[in-house]
């Protein structure tokens, strides 16, 4: 418990973030020099003021008027607020990065910043955070758009919907204050970011009728492990594992969680062999199409209990048993790029597997033992 | 009662900041209407259409934009007849005038904020220029608490509309609106605290930033926005009837504020001379037409009044000689004459350009009458009932005594205007049969005969403001009508009496109007005169190169030789409310508008010794403070001192042991206030982040460390409940460390 809330503390970001405590000198300095990432500029509004000012001030020398003075002091106040104001809103507030679990490529998936406001007394104001994706360039700017409290925290979300697949980092790439007038702009730099992988698309296929190979068939229940047939056996709880699947009795008395096996009642029969050998696949459009396929194909068979291994060519292979085994397939298609190097003489015919070709042009076709299955 | 404020919505937030605007832009247009000698159309106009807006917002959004758009493009033919018309700067406040007219109503982009608040900023200083009021330093700081809120809705409004302000605008702003009211009540005091905070911040570093930008004294200073009344408060031009000085008797407001520094000894009653005229004609007094053209001439500027003045200098800044200083404040639109007390050496004015000195007459003019304070100062000022003559048998020849008919006949040449008299035979009849009823034949010199004919007029007329002259006296001149009266009557006819007489007498003598007396302002010291002050006096020629003053009004008592002097302070006091109120006025031309490099200096040196002086009091509080601690532990030891020495260690102890037992020191139970989060979990977790950071030691230390650890853990993450003692937990780690 105090681990995961010790972790918990690392994943902030933000000047309030307790990451590098800093003694009165060094924050003293920092006024002066700021760090790196951090920096204090002027808005448009701010450079007709400073304009302005230079102005009043040139006719204020000029005249000696002290009306004049009066007027630019003022307008130095405002400038000199607006930076002291700008600064110390930021000063107190910490933030963290939230993803949502998975990104498919066309779906709305959520990156979500969560603010908090470490302050005692007074509250948090206009804050904008520019988040981008590193590697798809996707860029979003989000607003703190109410005050908040002192002591509360609140998520400001990004409906992000990906449209590449890839392996990516999301990250704050600064945090913006111009609170209260707007004439000086503090940027403080993000210090957060995540890992995402951006899944391929769902893609409609043609599914080809081949009696022969028994696509589709459902059998007796077997001794081999699945989730809906009778108890073969027990194993420690790893991650994934459902909760359900979790046998209460056994663990009370164990001490620790034990998962319960029970037979399948099908037997998975296919396996994917996915290679991104550059020979197989003329364009990047082709290859993208064929990873779509690969991931669409293996949700459909994996739904259908008739998946049993992934494998990625030149790679490890995958026993696909849980959702977890899935989802980590898919990790690893989302980060599938055409191997150009690789040389044609890899045989590219595996039994009893589905491999995938490009047939017709730009269609990628699924094919087992040479019969193709699918074609999208 | 629940309370009814919430965050506001977006739409909500628009209104509100177009409210503070337009309010703005109220308090930037009403400033118009310090300007006496400026059109308030423009004013009256903008104010009425910016109200009606904000009492019918709604009605007011439904203005189709065709309607804006020609408004805004009237400016243009309205701008460009004033420009044909008027002076620039009239035309320039004009424009400004609509343009905010039109971008109070019409304020949705962040530009067009900035631009209505500079406009508004514009047209305040512009105002604040040709004024110098304190009506402007109000209108200053009420403009600014309304720019910092108009500033701080619009960031916050650009932030809850994601940075597209004007997107999420449509005609749906106004719908829901439910009156300003509703809109005050949804506000949450949290803001408005935060508002005047802010605001507060603003005023201290504004005024800090005042005081601080360095003042640099500048040659041939540019004058930016000058404009001249249309007409005088007082109506003390060069040209004075009978009844004009009496006319502004009943206007009590403070037409001259004197600061007076480093002078002991004052006049009993001070004379502010303000302007002096020769020639007479039919109950007036004006100044010859030479004397105006040597105003206006090129020699008049105070750059040449060496040739008169050996010992008197004009300049731009104040010396540096440490000796008594008086420091005028002419309120706006009073007259182009500046009033002086006495006989000075230096004058001090802020642009000697639009001076104008005459040397003959002994008058300080501007150019124009003013539509903004003035002030300037004067320096090691004596104070005597004469003025030295620069003229008088210098440059022009006198004429000799009893060739007055000579004189008439030059007609109005100076000198000969000095002994001016009504052209009437009459008149001059009956002025020397009171001559010769005043001298009795004798051959006076002019104090005598300023004496005899003062004490004359005194026993045959009063003192009355209120007078009507008979009709049907075959004389025309209304002096002499009176003065073959028994009437009362007021300081000018007095005065006008008076230097017929001299004439006649052949004593050149010249009408002076000015201000007589004044009060003592006792919250800020200072003279306050007021317009009811004004007075009408003579001086006299003496023959021997002096003019004398002479005031034959009743009460004001006998010419003399010499000034009548009293204490700094033992004058007339006031100190009522108005007093208090005008007093705020001085402290504002004080501090505001005359603050200037020498006062920066002061200021400066003023703040060096207030520090020096706490420091001071400081060390001798410290050293006495040790003294008597001294003395007191020497001194003989009683039974009592020993119980009480005894109590207050055992006190001591006390405090200190219970402080030992507490979790948290002095300085980490003060700090818990100001930081965030529990401070024992604080404390623990500082702990254990050393602890992280510290080596590694022997076997039972570690297995110490460890349980040590543990519980520091359990402080830093565990339940309340769960907890060990903080106290001995922290005691325990801080040995392990």
């Amino acid at each position: 418990m105090s681990a995961s809330a010790a972790k918990d503390q690392f994943d902030w970001g933000g000047p309030a973030s307790g990451r590098r405590p800093k003694s009165l000198v060094v924050k003293f300095r920092e006024l002066f020099i700021p760090p790196k990432g951090e920096k204090v500029l002027p808005t448009g509004s701010g450079m007709i003021l400073i304009l302005v000012g230079l102005c009043l001030g040139l006719a204020a020398y000029n005249t000696e008027n002290n009306i004049l003075f009066a007027a630019l002091s003022l307008l130095l106040g405002l400038i000199v607020m607006s930076g002291v104001f700008c600064w110390a809103n930021l000063l107190c507030a910490r933030w963290r990065l939230e993803t949502s679990s998975t990104f498919r490529v066309g779906e709305i998936g959520e990156v979500a910043i969560v603010v908090e406001n470490a302050r005692q007394w007074f509250s948090l104001f206009c804050i904008k955070f520019h988040v981008e994706s590193e590697k798809t360039g996707d860029s979003n700017e989000l607003y703190l758009k109410n005050s908040l409290e002192p002591g509360k925290s609140c998520r400001v979300l990004w409906r992000y919907e990906p449209k590449v697949r890839c392996v990516t980092k999301i990250r704050i790439l600064d945090a913006v204050s111009s609170f209260p007038f707007g004439f000086l702009r503090k940027h403080v730099a993000g210090e957060c970011e995540r890992e995402v992988r951006i899944w391929p698309a769902r893609i409609d296929y043609r599914r080809l009728r081949a009696p022969e190979s028994g696509f589709g068939w459902q059998g007796a229940s077997t001794k081999r492990k699945g989730s809906t047939g009778e108890l073969i056996g027990l194993r420690p709880y790893s991650r994934g594992d459902a909760p359900r699947s979790i046998h209460w009795k056994v663990s009370a008395r164990q001490g620790s969680l034990m998962v319960k096996q029970n037979a399948a009642e099908s037997q998975a029969r296919y396996s994917i062999v996915v290679d991104p050998s550059g020979y197989l696949w003329s364009s990047e459009q082709v290859f993208e199409k064929m990873c779509s396929l690969v991931a669409t194909l293996a949700e459909d068979l994996f739904l259908a209990g008739d998946l049993d291994y992934c494998k990625l060519v030149g790679r490890t292979t995958i026993k696909i048993s849980r959702v977890a085994d899935l989802e980590s397939f898919f990790d690893s298609i989302a980060a599938l790029e055409l191997d150009a190097k690789a040389e044609q003489s890899r045989d590219p015919a595996y039994s009893n597997a589905i491999s995938f070709t490009q047939i017709d042009g730009n269609s990628v076709g699924a094919t087992i033992n040479g019969i193709t299955i699918a074609k999208a | 009662m629940e309370s009814q404020s919430r965050k506001l919505s977006v739409y909500e937030l628009f209104r509100l900041k177009w409210l503070v605007g337009t309010l703005m832009a109220l308090v930037s247009v009403s400033s118009l209407l310090n300007l006496d000698s400026h059109s308030w159309v423009p004013a009256i106009v903008s104010l009425v259409a910016i109200s009606g807006c904000v009492l019918f917002p709604k009605t007011c959004s439904k203005a189709p934009p065709v309607l804006w758009k020609v408004f805004a493009l009237s400016i243009i033919p309205l701008v460009s007849i004033d420009v044909l018309a008027k002076e620039t700067v009239p035309a320039l406040l004009n424009l400004n005038t609509w343009l905010i007219l039109y971008r109070a109503l019409n304020h949705t982009k962040r530009r067009e904020e900035m631009q209505l608040a500079l406009l508004c900023l514009f047209l305040l200083v512009m105002t604040g220029m040709l004024t110098s009021s304190i009506v402007f330093g109000v209108q200053l700081l009420v403009f600014s608490g309304l720019a910092v809120i108009f500033l701080s809705i619009g960031s916050i409004f650009e932030t809850k509309a994601e940075g597209r302000g004007e997107g999420v605008l449509d005609e749906a702003v106004w719908d829901d609106h439910q009156g300003w009211i509703h809109l005050a009540r949804a506000t949450r005091f949290r803001n408005l605290a935060m508002g005047s905070a802010l605001f507060g911040s603003l005023i201290g570093i504004a005024g800090i930033a005042f005081m601080f930008i360095p003042r640099v004294d500048v040659e041939n200073k540019v004058n930016l926005f000058n404009m001249k009344s249309t007409s005088t408060l007082t109506g003390f031009s060069d040209s004075i009837s009978l009844g004009d000085v009496t006319s502004i008797k009943n206007d009590k407001r403070v037409a001259l504020r004197v600061d007076v520094s480093g002078e002991p000894f004052v006049p009993e009653t001070p004379y502010w001379r303000m302007l002096a005229l020769d020639t007479y004609s039919k109950g007036s007094f004006h100044l010859s037409a030479e004397l105006k053209d040597m105003m206006r001439a090129g020699f008049s500027s105070p750059y040449h009044a060496k040739r008169y003045w050996k010992n008197r200098r004009f300049s731009e800044t104040p010396s540096s000689v440490a000796r008594d200083r008086w420091t005028f404040f002419v309120e706006p639109g009073v007259s182009k004459f500046l009033p002086i007390v006495g006989d000075f050496k230096q004058l001090t004015f802020s642009n000697l350009n639009d001076l104008s000195v005459g040397p003959r007459m002994h008058l300080f003019s501007l150019k124009e009458t003013p539509s903004k304070m003035v002030s300037y100062q004067l320096e090691d000022l004596s104070f005597s009932t004469r003025i030295s003559d620069v003229s008088m048998g210098k440059s022009y020849d006198i004429p000799p005594k009893g060739s007055r008919d000579d004189s008439r006949e030059s007609g109005e040449v100076y000198p000969n205007t000095l002994l001016e008299l009504p052209d009437d035979p009459a008149a001059l009849s009956y002025l020397e049969a009171v001559v010769d009823e005043i001298t009795q034949g004798k051959d006076l010199s002019a104090l005598a005969f300023a004496s005899r004919a003062t004490e004359y007029l005194a026993n045959t007329h009063s003192y009355s403001m209120d007078v009507k002259l008979p009709k049907g006296s075959d004389i025309e001149d209304p002096v002499v009508r009176w003065l073959q009266t028994d009437l009362n009557g007021h300081c000018e006819f007095f005065a006008s009496s008076l230097i017929l007489l001299s004439r006649v007498a052949g004593h050149p003598a010249r009408a002076v109007i000015g201000y007589k007396g004044g009060a003592w302002n006792a919250f800020e010291n200072y003279y306050m005169v007021r317009n009811s002050d004004a007075h009408a006096w003579c001086e006299v020629y003496d023959g021997l190169g002096s003019w004398i003053r002479v005031d034959p009004t009743p009460g004001s008592g006998m010419p003399a030789m010499a000034e009548r002097t009293i204490a700094l302070g033992g004058q007339e006091v006031e100190a009522g409310t108005f007093a208090y109120v005008d007093s705020l006025r001085m402290l504002w031309y004080r501090r505001i508008v005359s603050f200037d490099e020498h006062a920066q200096k002061q200021a400066a040196a003023q703040l060096k010794e207030f520090f020096y002086a706490y420091a001071q009091v400081a060390g001798e509080w410290t050293t006495r403070a040790v003294m008597q601690v001294y003395k007191w532990i020497v001194a003989p030891w009683s039974i009592q001192k020993f119980y009480y020495t005894t109590i207050s260690l055992i006190l001591a102890i006390g405090a200190l042991l219970f402080q030992r037992n507490l979790a948290l020191n002095y300085r980490e139970l003060f700090l818990a206030s100001f930081r965030r989060g529990d401070p024992i979990r604080r404390k623990a977790s500082k702990l254990l982040k050393r602890f992280h950071q510290s080596g590694v030691g022997d076997e039972a230390i570690d297995e110490r460390r460890t349980s040590v650890v543990m519980e520091l853990n359990r402080l830093r993450f565990g339940r309340k409940e769960s907890w060990s003692n903080p106290r001995i937990v922290f005691k325990e780690a801080r040995r392990c460390l």
